[in-house]
């Protein structure tokens, strides 16, 4: 499977920097004005990126990202922040974070 | 005779523990100034990867609309300077610098000032108090992210308030260890040019997808980049207030040892001269003695 590089960085350091297959990550739904102030409390709205994607900014609200690396699932959760991808490869720029646990494979 | 023995003697056990004192801090400020070093070392990435990115999106008109970017009237409003000193003394010219460069730069403007920093804040308040906008002190040399929010969150509030036409940095940059100087830089507004974008990039810009608006993607983007400003000068500023602590103190250490090196043969002739005499007068005595 087609990788790409990603990197984690928060403000006070580089978390992680690897090559993986697939992401999920908890995006914002476009909500309108008067929507905006609940938006923060409902769900994330989950989006995946695989390699080779369209040059993307995403702002991402607080849960769970999803990292494939040779066929294994790693969850960690973020409290928001933003990804950046071009050129094959992934920035995660995240405020806060914790874990980045193995999930083993089905 | 005897009583200047003693006082030199006296002169030079103080100096000895002097010199105790300023060794502990010299190697304090070193091992501070080495945690301090790879802490800014480490924060780097992120401020320079909201940088580049910054610098791609900055072109975009949705981003020149964005009120960080405004300009403002300068006759109108005031220039809202914000100051990094340290906390507490002993770090040889290191205060006495930024002051000197914070002043120069407020020279002839109508100003405000934010001091972080004891010693700015003490400076400022004896002098202009009426100017003091806000202050953050205490920090204690360590980096949180908990201050640098408060900081940022501040500098903020009064540019979104308009009571301020531009926002400028003072704090020291750290060149080596031997070595930093007092830098003033733009923090507000944001000019999209300082992003330090390759002419080739300026010349293919990426096309990005903004999700899920370039609106939000800028609200989210920019408070974070600002943040990440204040930590990294911040970061520079406790780097470079331990360098020159330790420069303070190394000096200070050897100054020790050449005064106490100089008192010790004082008082070693001051003694050898009492000698002397007491051999004189004993030698003559017995000679009128015999005599």
């Amino acid at each position: 499977m087609a990788s790409f590089r990603l990197q984690i960085v928060t403000a006070q350091k580089t978390v992680f920097d690897e090559q993986v297959e697939a992401l999920t990550l908890p995006g914002e739904y476009p909500t309108s004005e008067e929507a905006a102030e609940t938006s923060a409390k409902t769900s994330p709205s989950y989006f995946g990126i695989l390699a080779n994607h369209a040059p993307i900014v995403a702002v991402l609200q607080a849960g769970q990202v999803t990292i494939r690396r040779g066929g294994r699932d790693e969850t960690v959760k973020i409290t928001g922040g933003f990804i950046e991808m071009s050129n094959n490869e992934a920035t995660l720029l995240v405020d806060a974070m914790e874990g980045l646990e193995t999930v083993a494979p089905e | 005779m005897a009583k200047g023995i003693k006082e030199l003697r006296f002169r030079i056990r103080s100096i000895r523990n002097t010199k105790k004192i300023t060794r502990a801090m010299e190697m304090v400020s070193a091992a501070k100034l080495r945690r301090s070093q790879t802490q800014m070392e480490a924060a780097r990435p992120f401020a320079r990867k909201l940088e580049t990115l910054l610098g791609r999106l900055a072109l975009s008109p949705t981003a020149r609309e964005h009120n960080l970017f405004e300009t403002r009237d300068k006759q109108t409003l005031p220039t809202l300077y914000v100051v990094f000193t340290s906390d507490r003394g002993l770090c040889g010219a290191f205060n006495a610098n930024i002051i000197k460069a914070a002043e120069r730069a407020m020279k002839g403007e109508n100003v405000l000032i934010y001091t972080v920093g004891r010693k700015g804040r003490d400076y400022f308040r004896k002098r202009v108090a009426e100017k003091l906008v806000g202050q953050m002190i205490d920090l204690g040399g360590k980096l949180d992210g908990t201050a640098t929010d408060e900081i940022g969150n501040a500098l903020l509030q009064l540019w979104d308030d308009k009571k301020v036409a531009e926002i400028n940095i003072v704090a020291s940059h750290f060149i080596s260890t031997a070595s930093n100087r007092p830098e003033v830089s733009r923090y507000l507004p944001l000019e999209p040019e300082a992003f330090g974008l390759s002419p080739e990039e300026a010349e293919h810009p990426v096309d990005y997808i903004l999700e899920p608006s370039p609106d939000r993607v800028f609200d989210a983007l920019l408070p974070r980049y600002l943040r990440s400003k204040i930590f990294l000068t911040l970061a520079e500023s406790f780097t470079s207030e331990h360098a020159s602590r330790m420069l303070a103190m190394n000096n200070a250490t050897s100054n020790c040892d050449e005064l106490s090196e100089k008192l010790t043969l004082q008082m070693n002739k001051a003694r050898q001269a009492a000698i002397t005499t007491e051999i004189v007068e004993i030698v003559s005595g017995a000679e009128a003695l015999n005599g």
